[in-house]
């Protein structure tokens, strides 16, 4: 395991246990481990692809109910 | 024995209960004989209110007898995917986290259904809270396809494809995130539509993701599928996302499809297995025939749409479960629990960064369908894998065609092609404008008549049947 990685899956475990679920049995804690992996390579790409944020991507709606 | 009524379309059923020659009482009863003699092996249904609907078949029977009729659904059975409110009676998601143990009132979609005839026949199989895959460990096991039950029947309206598939109703409701209408349609040989974001109120239907959840009508036919949408749609101020501006999708269908322009999704359909792409292939060639123009078009790779899709999924599913991760994560199924908590390692800044993107390919679709009328494509890669292989489902369940237009919040319909050697069904899905549900189901309606498909019943019925 590289240093990043070893850096990530600490923190993935800290994650686990901020959550209360440092006692995840190991299939659904090794699924995880990969879907996260996955989750890190695209939000990389993500940075690289996308500009800043300076448009609404989620589409806001006032009420209109004030009175 | 299945009764022969339980192998007419929607179509048929509504004329015959029109003119008299069957009422909704004979016809309920039917489908009821249906889901007895298939639910233990297909496991469609996860609760059937057979009191309730001949109690509701009756009423509309003596309206009947009084010359009058109480919608354009008179006295048809429809399932509803366990994920939506029906009065009365529990919503459970399939989960042991039941949603609610009894809903105070009908989902919007429900009663828009009872307003327009339909009776409530029962509640359809689901992946718990509508997360993709079939799994084990759950109240109720999981749906199987009608065509050979070893195979799954996709999902997650596993159900309700199963159940329509099987003629154990002539349609259901089923909802659709990542294609989970289209994938049981195209599993199970029939017709699953998902519609333009926006156009079925979501009122009363437990979400998955709020960004990409529809609601969306599943039958055996083109023509069934297009009457049970009009019935389906209306503005309801109650959700926030439902807009005014949907249009039935029933008034084109006889229309021939001669100089009508089809982008054909080729970067996609390479990607599909050999006989899936043949099939959809033979499907163009089809069209050309009856007269369409056939143009190819080229959007983004797939991926850069169902890796958008995949981590806006997870994050907007772990905020609907968030509070149940913390207190109660071992009460899910293993797939549910693994899929929903990836969602807790999604950061804000990625999700935001994810909806930007989604935009892009929003334009980026947009601007192909300029000057086209629909376009076509295969809807699944692969064949459903065997539901006790797990490896298979997992290398095969999430690679499909149809996150992009849940992603672009553009109608789709997946319509059946034929049938791939082994005897499982293959199909193609058209997509077309917003709010032009009716183009895409006349295309497929001029499809279905030039090669039609609901004439062949699964093995299961037929064994059983006549």
């Amino acid at each position: 395991m590289s240093v990043a990685e070893t850096r990530a899956r600490r923190s993935f475990d800290s994650r686990l246990a901020d959550l209360g679920l440092e006692n995840l049995g190991a299939h659904d804690r090794d699924r995880l481990w990969q879907t996260h992996l996955k989750q890190r390579k695209l939000s990389s790409h993500l940075d690289d692809t996308v500009g800043p944020a300076s448009e609404p991507s989620v589409e806001f709606h006032t009420t209109k109910d004030t009175r | 024995m299945i009764d022969p009524i339980c192998r007419l379309s929607l179509t048929d059923l509504v004329q015959r209960l029109d003119e008299g020659s069957l009422s909704a009482g004979q016809v309920t009863e039917a489908f009821l004989g249906s889901i007895a003699a298939q639910n233990d092996q297909l496991h469609a249904f996860l609760r059937v209110d057979a009191e309730t609907a001949r109690a509701r078949a009756e009423e509309l029977d003596a309206v009947h007898a009084q010359g009058r009729r109480a919608g354009p659904l008179h006295g048809i059975p429809v399932a509803i995917k366990d994920i939506m409110d029906v009065e009365g009676t529990p919503t459970t998601g399939n989960s042991r986290i039941t949603i609610t143990a009894r809903a105070t009132e009908d989902a919007f979609v429900v009663a828009r259904l009872r307003e327009a005839g339909a009776v409530i026949i029962g509640k359809t199989m689901l992946h718990e809270f509508a997360t993709g895959g079939p799994s084990h460990d759950l109240p109720w096991p999981p749906a199987r396809n009608p065509w050979n039950a070893d195979h799954h029947p996709a999902g997650s309206s596993s159900g309700s494809g199963a159940a329509v598939a099987a003629c154990m109703c002539p349609a259901a409701l089923g909802t659709d995130t990542a294609g989970s209408t289209r994938h049981p349609g195209t599993a199970c040989g029939i017709v699953g539509m998902k519609p333009t974001y926006g156009a079925i109120s979501r009122h009363g239907v437990f979400p998955l993701a709020f960004s990409l959840d529809h609601v969306g009508p599943m039958t055996r036919t083109v023509a069934d599928n297009a009457k049970l949408f009009d019935a389906c749609i209306g503005h309801d101020p109650r959700d926030p996302t439902s807009r005014a501006e949907a249009r039935p999708a029933s008034t084109d269908l006889e229309r021939s499809i001669k100089g009508l322009r089809i982008g054909v999704l080729d970067e996609f359909n390479r990607l599909a297995d050999d006989e899936m792409r043949e099939s959809v292939e033979r499907a163009i060639d089809a069209l050309r025939e009856l007269g369409a123009e056939l143009v190819l078009m080229h959007l983004p790779p797939l991926d850069a749409y169902t890796d958008c899709g995949r981590l806006i999924i997870q994050a907007e599913s772990y905020a609907v479960h968030k509070a149940w991760m913390k207190s109660r994560a071992d009460d899910y199924g293993w797939r549910a629990r693994t899929k929903i908590l990836s969602g807790a390692f999604v950061d804000a800044a990625t999700y935001i960064q994810a909806q930007q993107l989604r935009r892009s390919l929003t334009q980026a679709f947009d601007s192909a369908m300029k000057g086209l009328n629909a376009a076509v494509g295969v809807s699944s890669l692969h064949l459903p894998a065997r539901i006790d292989d797990d490896p298979g489902i997992d290398a095969t369940y999430d690679r499909q065609a149809r996150t992009p237009f849940n992603l672009t919040g553009s109608p789709a319909i997946a319509v059946p092609t034929g049938f791939a050697a082994c005897g499982l069904p293959l199909g193609m899905q058209l997509v077309g404008h917003y709010f032009d549900e009716a183009t895409i189901c006349r295309i497929a309606h001029q499809f279905e008549q030039a090669r039609p498909w609901a004439h062949r019943f699964p093995r299961i019925s037929s064994d059983q049947g006549h």
